[in-house]
C-alpha cells in the first residue's frame, strides 16, 4: 500500500473514537474502518472534506505516502 | 423531496428484480423436483435392474441414417417437379440387449442427469445472487464461465455419445439400403453458444473488479 492514512493518530491525537468520527461525517463505521485499515481504492474529495473539516486537519495530515520498496523492507 | 426520490429509486430497484427473483425461485423449484425425479428413477432402475430375471432389457435409441441413393424417393404429383431422392433420415432403433449392457445405459443417464443438474444448479446460484441485487461476485464469474465450459463439454459428449451409439449400431445391425451415419457431429452453433458464454464470464470477471473498486471508494 503506497498510499496511507493515519487516521489512528489523528483520532488519538484529537481524543475521538472511530465511532464517533463515523457518527460527525455521516459515514458507515464499516467504511471508515476500510479506510483506516488502509483497504481502501480510492477516497472521494467529498470524504476527504468531511474528515478534514471534522478533524481540523489538511488532506496531507490524513495521508502519507510510503514506497513500495520501504513497505516491502519494513515487512 | 429527497427522501421520495430515494423511495422511488429503491421502489424501481425491487420492481426491476422482481423478475430475477421469481427466475430464481422457478429454477429452485425445477432442480430440486429434477433432482428428486431422476434420483428416485435412477434408484428405481438401478433395484429393476438388479432383481430382475429377465436375461434382456429393452433400448429405444435416436439414430441418423444415411440412405443409398436412389433406395429412397418421394414422387411429386406435380409434373413439373421431379421426384425427391432421400438421401438422410433420422429415427428411433428399439432393441433389446443382454441385461448387463442395462448398467452400462444406467451409467450414462446417471452422468447425464448430474450434469444437467450441475448446470441448473450454477444457474440457481447464479440466479439468485442477482435477485439479491448483488451479481458482480467473484464465484458468479467463475459459475458462468463454468456453464460455458459445460455447455461446450456437453455437446462435445453428446457427439460423442451418438457416434459411439452409431458405431455400436452398426457393428450390430444392418439393412439394405440404409447405413448408419457414425459421423463425428457437435453442433458449431451449440459450441459458439459456449465460447459467448464464456466471453460473457470474462465481461462479468472485469465487472466483478469495477464492482470492487466501486466498493471500495470511500
Amino acid at each position: 500500500m503506497a498510499i496511507t492514512v493515519h487516521l489512528d493518530r489523528l483520532l488519538a491525537e484529537r481524543g475521538l473514537t472511530l465511532t464517533e468520527l463515523a457518527d460527525r461525517v455521516g459515514m458507515t463505521l464499516a467504511n471508515l474502518s476500510i479506510l483506516k485499515t488502509n483497504k481502501a481504492r480510492a477516497i472521494r474529495f467529498s470524504t476527504l472534506t468531511a474528515l478534514c473539516r471534522e478533524l481540523d486537519c489538511q488532506p496531507g495530515d490524513l495521508l502519507g505516502y510510503v514506497p513500495e520498496s520501504h513497505e516491502v523492507a519494513e515487512h | 423531496m429527497t427522501r421520495g426520490k430515494w423511495g422511488g429509486a429503491a421502489a424501481s430497484s425491487r420492481r426491476g428484480r422482481l423478475a430475477p427473483l421469481l427466475l430464481a425461485r422457478v429454477l429452485n423449484v425445477v432442480w430440486f423436483g429434477l433432482a428428486t425425479v431422476c434420483g428416485v428413477g435412477l434408484v428405481i432402475m438401478a433395484v429393476l435392474l438388479a432383481v430382475s430375471a429377465r436375461p434382456h432389457v429393452s433400448l429405444d435409441l435416436p439414430v441418423f441414417f444415411v440412405l443409398e441413393p436412389g433406395a429412397y424417393h418421394l414422387e411429386s404429383h406435380d409434373p413439373g417437379i421431379g421426384s425427391a431422392v432421400i438421401t438422410h433420415a433420422a429415427g428411433r432403433a428399439a432393441f433389446t440387449i443382454p441385461a448387463g449392457f442395462g448398467w452400462v445405459a444406467l451409467a450414462v443417464v446417471a452422468v447425464l442427469v448430474v450434469f444437467v443438474l450441475f448446470v441448473l444448479h450454477q444457474l440457481r446460484r447464479l440466479s439468485a445472487t442477482v435477485a439479491a441485487g448483488r451479481p458482480f461476485t467473484p464465484d458468479n464469474a467463475v459459475r458462468v464461465r463454468l456453464i460455458g465450459i459445460a455447455v461446450i463439454v456437453g455437446e462435445a459428449g453428446r457427439a460423442v455419445l451418438e457416434w459411439t451409439i452409431s458405431l455400436w449400431l452398426r457393428g450390430h445391425f444392418a439393412a439394405a439400403g440404409i447405413n448408419l451415419d457414425t459421423v463425428f457431429a457437435p453442433r458449431v452453433e451449440v459450441l459458439l453458444i459456449g465460447v459467448v458464454i464464456m466471453l460473457l464470464a470474462e465481461i462479468l470477471r472485469l465487472g466483478t473488479r469495477l464492482q470492487e473498486d466501486h466498493d471500495l471508494t470511500i
